[in-house]
């Protein structure tokens, strides 16, 4: 999964994308209205959806671009790290570095005791068998 | 180069023709220039203190790129590094800002937010404009542009902010794992003590209870500690059941 300022843009490039094909649909599908007394116009090269079909397809267009929209706006307020200046960053960053050493330099003491327990034990075990 | 068209195209090009130079042999030699001429080990080398044609020219590492911008890989760089503003591109800023360069956290958001609205707000426009009079649909298009390209902006202006936090949490992830390891070795030392504790105190009452039995039955001394081998060695057994369970 791609992170949120990625995901951000996508939706945003996605939206632009939506913005087009909803002009497209609209000009490409829509039925021709008479001029006064003119005869309807027929276009061999569009294809016609019914009124009933067309109004669901327009309604179906907005409702996906408010939607787009709704999770622009979600995602924009889910930023990560939202209200933290860049010092408070270098700071904790800086503090987690110490930390970290701190646990790896205990991990290693700990994995040398353990090692030394586990000779302890195969010590044990081998005189067990000698005797 | 008839078979430079035949070979396989690599993503990046070929490294330039001199790196055969960087032998260990040069290097040493270069050490050693550096050592006669008292330089310490981090000081730069004169390039005029080697003869101009030798291959060890091509061993000093060239002059940095000069200020304001430089090309690499076709691709052009400011120096020092930055975000290049979007007044560069010749598009113009739709949000405001207090300081040129960084447009603080919640302010983003507000700025994002608008940004998102207006672009939904022109999308309506232009489908008012192509009813109405669809050749002007050039200055609602141009619009949308705009907006998008201050969004992409923004949010690009964000990314090493999200870099630094995403570092942060990597780094609490990786404490956590650590001072976990360190627990469960502790606990597997603990266990391993108090087994042998456990055998220890095994040991001495077999040991007590024999005395008891028969404290004098010293001629079966090798019988004693024959029994007493099996029990350890019982034990022993045990012992390694339960450590490999």
């Amino acid at each position: 999964m791609a992170d949120r300022l990625t995901q951000l843009q996508d939706s945003v490039d996605q939206i632009a994308t939506q913005f087009f094909s909803a002009l497209r649909y609209v000009s490409t599908h829509h039925d021709a209205e008479p001029v006064g007394s003119e005869a309807r116009m027929v276009d061999e090269g569009r294809t016609v959806d019914s009124p009933e079909v067309f109004e669901a397809a327009m309604n179906e267009l907005a409702r996906d671009l408010i939607v787009k929209s709704k999770q622009i706006e979600y995602l924009v307020t889910t930023l990560p790290g939202i209200g933290v200046s860049e010092d408070e960053q270098h700071q904790r960053l800086r503090y987690l570095e110490e930390r970290l050493k701190e646990a790896e330099a205990e991990r290693v003491a700990s994995v040398r005791e353990k090692e030394r327990a586990r000779e302890k034990l195969e010590e044990v075990i081998v005189n067990l068998r000698r005797v | 180069m008839a078979d430079s068209n035949q070979g396989p195209i690599s993503t990046f090009p070929d490294p330039p023709p001199f790196y055969t130079h960087f032998t260990p042999s040069n290097q040493a030699t270069l050490r050693a220039h550096r050592s006669t001429l008292g330089l310490s080990a981090s000081a730069p080398i004169p390039a005029s203190s080697l003869p101009a044609d030798s291959p060890l020219q091509y061993l000093l590492p060239p002059p940095p790129p000069l200020p304001e911008n430089y090309w690499s890989f076709a691709e052009h760089w400011t120096s020092p590094e930055r975000h290049p503003s979007l007044e560069e591109f010749g598009i113009q800023r739709l949000y405001s800002t207090e300081d040129e360069d960084e447009v603080a956290g919640a302010n983003r958001v507000v700025e994002l937010r608008r940004l998102s609205k207006s672009l939904l707000l022109s999308f309506l426009e232009l489908v008012g404009v192509m009813g109405v009079n669809p050749e002007e649909y050039h200055v609602k298009t141009a619009d949308i542009q705009t907006i998008l390209f201050n969004m992409h902006h923004l949010i690009n202006q964000y990314r090493p902010h999200q870099a630094r936090e995403t570092l942060c949490l990597m780094m609490e992830d990786q404490l956590q794992r650590t001072r976990k390891e360190t627990e469960e070795n502790r606990a597997a030392v603990r266990r391993v003590e108090e087994a042998l504790l456990g055998v220890e105190f095994m040991a001495r009452t077999v040991k007590q209870g024999e005395q008891l039995d028969r404290p004098f039955s010293m001629e079966s001394k090798e019988e004693k500690a024959l029994e007493k081998a099996k029990l350890k060695d019982a034990q022993g057994w045990h012992l390694i059941m339960d450590s490999t369970q």
